[in-house]
């Protein structure tokens, strides 16, 4: 299997996880079950969910700028979708453009160290490299659309972030915690919905 | 444990442990928009209207996501795409995001070494060159222009005191012109309504592949070719080959080679009689009975077209094409000419209306003389934009030398191809889909270009570059800032000629909006009812001893004496470096608007009405140069997806071929595949042999297009340029390029030069062994088909498809295909390459079978026991993907569930489930299902041998999952196109209308084959079109009960074709299919073919 590879390059074991920053493949512990005896996709999913038990909630990671959401949904009462605004139309919520931050921040806050730094960004004329916190496989095409329109608050699966100082994943994101809640709301659990 | 369980669990563990391993993702970066876009909303698509560049230059829409452009469709307002866009203009996409396209401006530092330099350097070292060279030493040589480059070109070379402009394209079309000259009096491509016409006969001109408009005549063709209400057109084709049109034709006639105009005289004489005549052609030798031996066509065939002609009215008749452009081609449209004056075709299906904006009838002769000028060192400066002579002329021409002696060649080239690789200068123009422009293909079809993003690299728009230099130069009436400036200048500025004189910013806008401003779309579909023969009569009588033949030629054809030594006097040198020739084109460059100039009609040659010279072994085969409907003039052989877009005749891939009849190659003990030398007096190249029955044994062909030394990684040392056989030489009597002139002789030979030669066909079996895949019935069955639905097949199987799908859900998607509509063209492939991030996977896995196309046209023979008895030999087409079957074969053998029946009747592929067992792909029968041996995406190069470029994966369409390694895919239906339209329905509170869910494949078609929608709807246009009578499902014996039901072709012939071998009701011949494979020496696996299916319902 390791034909192709050329002298000096270490050889890496697994295919998947071959992006190059990735460290290298470690074996996933299974937690096999008694075999199975009848042969719905449901009880499948259910193995596949119980081997995939490693989404739950996480830490927040660091951002670039120590954005507090608490500040901006909490104490100012912002709503979401002011800075969110793809959220209702796309698939995508959206990051707010620095321009839209510079909206305020020319005048709100402008000596706070965050909003400083933010500045900064916008004379450099650059983007605020934000870390990504909700990150979904590529396998996934989930669309926020139309879980806006049927009426689910932000907090359902964000989590209350108007009180939080520094965004963190809450919900594990994985696909038994959205089929609990399609099943629940009765929303398709056709396998197309999300994967294509 | 049992295997199937123990398969399940490994199965699922294994992907559940890829998949949802819990190994730390990379840390993924959210990078927001800096000032915010109002109109960017990221994750929904915006759609701009603009126009292709290239021949056609269709009006697109293009789909942009997140500042990349992703996918084309056509603009529904353009006449000449109505909506529709074609294979290769979808890949110009592939070119914008091409990692070969030069990346900035290069100067030459040695030889084949350019140093990069900044745009201020490079326009300095053009300008000081230019001024110094200033009047008659600068050159400017490009492809065809229509609208305000054009323009600017002219005024550029007018401000810098010369008019030393060659407008240069491959595929020209001065045969027709002149002819249009001779027998209209008008040097102009007049409008050809095949939509209108009931009987079209053409002679050689591949109207449904490069000739003048494809997508616009593909359109017309169905509307005159379908099946409709009982009725039909029909169409005849003549060509020693039968090309991609000609097996849409009803009836492929032979000639042969060179004979053509002897056919349409003989038709002409047999409509108008002995003593009729017109245009000083007199009919009186060319009955039927006189030609017939030296046409090899029974003179009672063609008085019987020539009934049909009339009879079946209005007729058209086309001359040749590119492949058909002989010494004597412009008899041929001559002759053709005077057929639709005598049938009457002349203000009916051919109109001088709105007339066709061709490449300038000069172009070949500029070309020569400018070699010419350059030889005899008084080109100081040579610009080059849009053309790449290097490649697309013969190497007898002496182009390549001739450069030498021009002592600075400016490039304004997109990529570095065979003349960018002389230049001294590189000045790399954008992409068309990066720039401003406009074109008008047709008169008063005027489409904008617009930039749909910033350029990706360091180039510029070649009108910016102009400007730029015409400033440096002083020019005054040139001070426009950039070429969007000159654009919106000539569109709203000048009351003469802008089409939006007078009108304000918004009428700019909605002309953006729009894609450009289309005239009277009235004008397109009813003629404006001049009277042609008083106007043809009167320009010809002023064009003065224009009469195309000499009382004595027409009578009598000249002696073969005669005719050898006129071949011989034009086979010296090229023709237009002959003064004879050529005498006028020194001065007169036609004026940019002006389609008739005067110099070009000086001095044509006499047309002699017999058959055209071929020089070369007296016992050797005719050579056909044929254009490609993918790479057309060698322009789209760095797009991956246009090479790996099978060849519509060969179906293949990668490579170029020689197309040998098998009887010939049985004679010279040829095999298909094997590689042979083929020698001309003009030169030799390599070619894997291609066993045709659709030829003449006395002909072989070549595609253009491939061979290329340079122009990129996909293009690079690939298959054979055939031009390199051909002579430097022109038409005499057109001074049009000269492509079907020489004989070849055929000599075994070895791969030893380091090219890649080889024949890969993606077609599995080319017959359908009796199992009635594609069907096709002639007008008489069809009609009866049609007339009895309530009782037929397909009301059946309806009913049937219809339930495949949960109780409660309002849809059942489902799809027809009629096969009458559908020309082959492939559109529909490239355009599902697009949509669905298809990879292309090059030409090694292709030989293995491991092409990863979701829809591939199927091309089947007819059966040889079918041609000996009946003496006919046929083409039909199959566009063949997944049939979403009700029962389908795949979904039993999944362990893990990745393949399953969704609600709405789709046949899912679920692809974090699948674990790669391929036994799906091993049970279907369509053989639709592809297999990822490779992970396309990754740039590991250790673990990926197949990388795809960074730039190429720019193009992925965010909307789809690109595959991984070790995945199957196939069509989907386009299901993201679904959920988005359900989306959008379900947010108005309604259900998904008819026609809001159009396929990639559908939106592409020209010919509108494809229909796609719910079939529980009683009334969508799918529901009406699957219960029609022609419908059938393929291999419905299998009872997989497929969603997409096929309309069986329709062959205006007088011949049963419902008892032909195609329809599977003579029983099984074997024979021929071991036959075949034996040929093919198992080259192909079990991965494609149908002949591989296996044909065992109840297996699962």
């Amino acid at each position: 299997m390791n034909a192709r590879s050329t002298p000096g390059t270490p050889f890496r074991a697994s295919a998947r996880a071959s992006r190059p920053s990735a460290p290298p493949f470690r074996p996933v512990r299974t937690t096999v079950r008694p075999p199975l005896h009848g042969s719905t996709p449901a009880r499948l999913l259910a193995i596949a969910l119980a081997l995939a038990g490693c989404g739950r909630a996480s830490a927040a990671p660091e951002q670039p700028i120590a954005f507090p959401h608490d500040v901006h949904a909490g104490t100012y009462k912002i709503p979401c979708q002011y800075c969110h605004s793809g959220v209702s139309k796309s698939s995508f919520a959206g990051i707010p453009a620095t321009g839209t931050c510079m909206g305020c921040h020319r005048i709100a806050g402008r000596n706070l160290p965050g909003v400083k730094q933010l500045t900064a960004y916008w004379e450099r004329g650059e983007s605020v490299p934000w870390v990504r916190v909700h990150d979904l496989p590529d396998f996934v095409q989930f669309t926020h659309q139309p879980h806006i329109r049927a009426g689910i608050d932000c907090a359902e699966c964000h989590g209350q972030v108007r009180e939080m100082k520094a965004v963190a994943k809450q919900q594990p994101l994985t696909m038994g915690w959205c089929i609990t809640c399609h099943m629940a709301r009765e929303a398709p659990t056709d396998c197309l919905t999300c994967h294509f | 444990m049992e295997r199937r369980d123990f398969l399940k669990i490994a199965g699922v563990a294994g992907a559940g442990g890829a998949a949802f391993g819990c190994s730390p993702k990379a840390t993924e970066r959210l990078i927001p928009y800096l000032v915010p876009e109002e109109e960017i909303v990221p994750g929904v698509a915006t759609w701009f209207a603009t126009t292709t560049d290239g021949p056609e230059a269709l009006g697109v829409r293009v789909k942009v996501r997140e500042g990349r452009p992703v996918f084309l469709e056509g603009n529904p307002l353009h006449p000449l795409s109505g909506g529709a866009v074609s294979a290769l203009a979808q890949a110009s996409l592939q070119q914008l995001y091409d990692p070969d396209r030069i990346k900035g401006p290069l100067v030459r530092s040695g030889p084949e070494r350019f140093r990069r330099t900044t745009w201020d350097e490079g326009l300095r070292l053009f300008a000081e060159r230019l001024d110094s060279a200033r009047g008659g030493g600068v050159w400017f040589l490009g492809g065809h222009l229509t609208g305000s480059l054009d323009e600017l070109v002219d005024r550029w070379l007018a401000a810098l005191g010369s008019g030393n402009r060659v407008r240069y394209e491959p595929f020209g079309y001065e045969a027709a012109l002149a002819a249009n000259r001779l027998v209209f009096g008008r040097e102009e491509m007049p409008l050809y309504d095949i939509g209108r016409a009931g009987f079209v006969i053409s002679f050689g001109a591949d109207f449904l592949e490069t000739w003048l408009a494809p997508t616009f005549f593909a359109r017309g063709f169905t509307a005159m070719h379908a099946f409709r209400n009982g009725r039909m057109g029909k169409y005849v084709h003549v060509e020693p080959r039968m090309s991609m049109g000609a097996a849409n034709a009803d009836e492929w006639i032979a000639p042969r080679p060179g004979t053509e105009m002897l056919v349409a005289l003989g038709m002409a004489h047999a409509l108008a009689g002995a003593g009729g005549g017109t245009a000083g052609v007199s009919l009186g030798a060319y009955a039927p009975e006189a030609t017939a031996e030296r046409t090899g066509v029974p003179a009672e065939t063609v008085r019987r077209l020539a009934r049909e002609f009339a009879d079946r009215g209005p007729g058209l008749a086309l001359g040749g094409g590119v492949a058909n452009a002989h010494r004597n081609a412009t008899a041929t449209w001559v002759a053709a000419n005077v057929l639709n004056r005598l049938g009457g075709a002349e203000g009916r299906t051919l109109r001088f209306g709105p007339t066709f904006r061709t490449p300038a009838a000069d172009g070949a002769r500029r070309v020569a003389e400018l070699v010419d000028r350059m030889r005899a060192g008084e080109v100081r400066v040579l610009v080059v934009h849009d053309a790449n002579p290097v490649f697309a002329l013969p190497p007898a021409a002496g182009f390549a030398e001739a450069l030498g002696n021009v002592p600075f060649k400016v490039g304004l080239s997109t990529f570095y191809d065979e003349t960018a690789a002389h230049a001294d200068l590189l000045l790399p123009a954008s992409h068309w889909l990066e720039s401003w422009g406009d074109a008008e293909p047709l008169d008063g079809v005027r489409g904008l270009r617009q930039p749909v993003l910033p350029p990706l690299h360091d180039t510029r728009p070649v009108g910016d570059v102009l400007l730029a230099t015409a400033r440096a130069a002083g020019a005054a009436d040139l001070a426009e800032e950039d070429f969007g400036a000159f654009l919106r200048g000539r569109w709203s500025g000048s009351p003469a000629r802008g089409p939006l004189a007078g009108q304000a910013d918004a009428g700019w806008f909605e002309a953006l909006a729009r894609g450009g401003s289309f005239g009277d779309p009235g004008a397109l579909v009813v003629g404006p009812g001049r009277s042609w023969s008083d106007a043809g009569a009167g320009s010809a009588a002023a064009a003065g001893g224009a009469d195309p033949t000499n009382g004595a030629n027409a009578g009598r054809p000249a002696g073969p004496g005669n005719r050898d030594r006129a071949a011989a006097s034009t086979a010296n040198g090229n023709g237009a470096g002959d003064p004879e020739t050529a005498p006028a084109a020194g001065g007169g460059a036609t004026d940019a608007g002006g389609a008739a100039g005067a110099a070009v009609t000086a001095s044509p040659g006499p047309v002699r009405f017999e058959p055209a010279a071929f020089d070369g072994d007296e016992d050797g085969l005719h050579l056909m140069a044929v254009p490609s409907i993918g790479l057309h003039d060698g322009r789209g052989a760095n797009a991956p997806w246009m090479q790996e877009l099978p060849d519509p005749v060969t179906k293949a891939v990668w490579g170029s071929w020689i197309e040998i009849h098998p009887d010939t190659a049985r004679r010279l003990g040829v095999r298909g595949g094997d590689l042979l030398e083929v020698a001309s007096p003009h030169g030799r190249v390599k070619a894997s042999a291609f066993l045709y029955p659709g030829i003449r044994p006395d002909t072989v062909a070549m595609p253009i297009g491939q061979g290329h030394t340079e122009y990129g990684r996909y293009a690079k040392r690939r298959g054979a340029n055939p031009v390199a056989l051909l002579p430097a030489e022109l038409d005499a009597a057109s001074g049009g390029r000269v492509w079907f002139a020489t004989r070849v002789t055929l000599s075994r030979a070895s791969a030893d030069d380091g090219w890649d030669h080889r024949l890969i066909e993606m077609q599995g079996s080319p017959h359908q062994h009796s199992r009635g895949i594609a069907l096709a019935y002639s007008a008489a069955e069809a009609a009866e088909a049609e007339a009895a639905p309530a009782e037929s097949e397909s009301v059946r199987l309806l009913e049937r498809i219809t339930a495949d799908a949960d109780e409660d859900s309002p849809y059942r998607w489902g799809m027809t295909i009629d096969l009458a509509k559908c020309v082959g063209c492939s559109a529909c492939v490239t355009a599902c390459y697009a949509e669905n991030n298809i990879p292309a996977v090059g030409p090694d896995d292709c030989v293995k079978g491991r092409e990863l196309s979701w829809l591939r046209i199927e091309r089947y023979w007819a059966e040889p026991d079918e041609v000996e008895e009946t003496g006919e030999f046929s083409v039909r087409w199959l566009p063949m993907l997944c049939q979403h079957c009700g029962q389908a074969p795949c979904e039993p053998v999944c362990p893990v569930y990745a393949a399953y029946h969704n609600p709405e009747g789709l046949n899912a592929q679920i692809y974090n489930r699948c674990v790669g067992t391929r036994y799906c792909a091993n049970n279907c029968p369509y053989k639709v299902r592809k297999f990822n041996f490779f992970d396309h995406s990754n740039r590991d190069p250790v673990l990926h041998a197949h990388p795809m470029p960074e730039t190429l994966q720019l193009l992925y369409n965010p909307s789809v999952t690109v595959r991984s390694k070790g995945v199957m895919e196939k069509c989907t239906f386009c299901v993201q196109r679904i959920r988005e339209a359900k989306i959008a329905a379900k947010g108005q509170g309604r259900a998904v209308r008819d026609g809001e869910v159009v396929t990639a494949c559908q939106a592409a078609c020209p010919t509108e084959a494809i229909v796609f929608g719910n079939l529980r709807e009683p009334q969508a246009r799918v529901t009406r079109e699957a219960q029609a009578g022609r419908g059938y499902s393929v291999l419905a014996s299998l009872n997989t009960r497929s969603a997409i039901t096929y309309l069986a072709d329709v062959v205006a012939t007088d011949r049963p074709l419902r008892g032909a071998a195609g329809h599977g009701e003579r029983g099984p011949s074997h024979g021929p299919m071991t036959e075949e494979r034996e040929r093919r020496g198992g080259k192909r696996g079990a991965e494609t073919g149908a002949e591989d299916a296996p044909a065992a319902p109840g297996a699962h």
